[in-house]
């Protein structure tokens, strides 16, 4: 099962965009633990790339993609985000160093990395930054 | 998303927020607490017991007020039942820093001497 739209950077959008998600979701009997993370991880990410990457400055272009993808009990769920800002990487080492109990910015990066499983960039992507977030996890049994 | 606020025992501020803390819906919140601050409050009780998802920029408020509060000697404590709520504040080191509790009363009791 996959989940595909392409949205411009401002916030309605992405609203929009959290909203269709958590109902991919859903309708595809997702945890609702598991939304919440997944959805966590995906608006810190994308408000990252706002931010820091767009300079909050709107109607640039986010391609978001996801898959679902189910063997025996083990679900996968893949998040692939693509923007056009200019290059950037999330290293695990610098956020849980730099973030101390009262930093005002910073925690929806150690956020991201706490509500996904993985996080790859792809680095020969050439246009702007490619990340691909995964979340897996063992189905309730019916 | 609602927010309401009022004084108890004085000077206490109590801000109950009811649906997301995000940074959708964010400022009739940061309104309530940069008045509140601005008028020389600094003893705060955050009521999220209704709150359904709060993300970095809610959480960067909350430390804002606790780093305000703590300037003055004073405390900051949340109301949090919702089990992922409370997972990310434990996750975003906000824990360290506020009083994370499950009750009213259990706040109140923060400022008592």
């Amino acid at each position: 099962m996959t989940f595909k739209k392409k949205i411009s950077s401002t916030f309605s959008e992405l609203r929009d965009l959290e909203s269709d998600f958590e109902d991919f979701l859903k309708i595809n009997r997702i945890p609702s633990d598991i939304v919440y993370d997944l959805r966590m991880a995906i608006h810190e990410y994308i408000l990252n790339v706002m931010e820091h990457g767009y300079h909050w400055v709107p109607n640039n272009e986010l391609e978001f993609e996801t898959t679902i993808s189910l063997k025996d009990k083990t679900c996968e769920v893949s998040v692939t985000i693509k923007d056009k800002a200019p290059k950037f990487e999330i290293s695990k080492e610098k956020i849980f160093n730099s973030v101390n109990d009262r930093s005002f910015r910073g925690r929806g990066l150690l956020m991201i990395l706490t509500f996904v499983d993985d996080i790859q960039y792809d680095k020969t992507y050439q246009e702007g930054n490619k990340v691909t977030l995964k979340k897996v996890f063992s189905l309730p049994s019916d | 998303m609602e927010v309401t606020s009022e004084i108890m025992n004085g000077d206490i501020v109590k801000i109950k927020v009811k649906g997301e803390l995000s940074i959708f819906y964010i400022d009739p919140f940061e309104s309530i607490v940069q008045k509140n601050i601005i008028d020389g409050k600094s003893r705060f009780i955050f009521d999220l017991s209704e709150v359904t998802y709060i993300d970095s920029m809610g959480i960067g408020l909350l430390s804002i007020v606790s780093n305000n509060a703590s300037q003055k000697g004073e405390k900051v404590a949340v109301i949090v039942t919702h089990p992922k709520i409370k997972y990310t504040l434990n996750v975003s080191k906000l824990h360290n820093i506020i009083h994370i509790v499950e009750t009213e009363e259990e706040a109140l009791k923060l400022f008592t001497k």
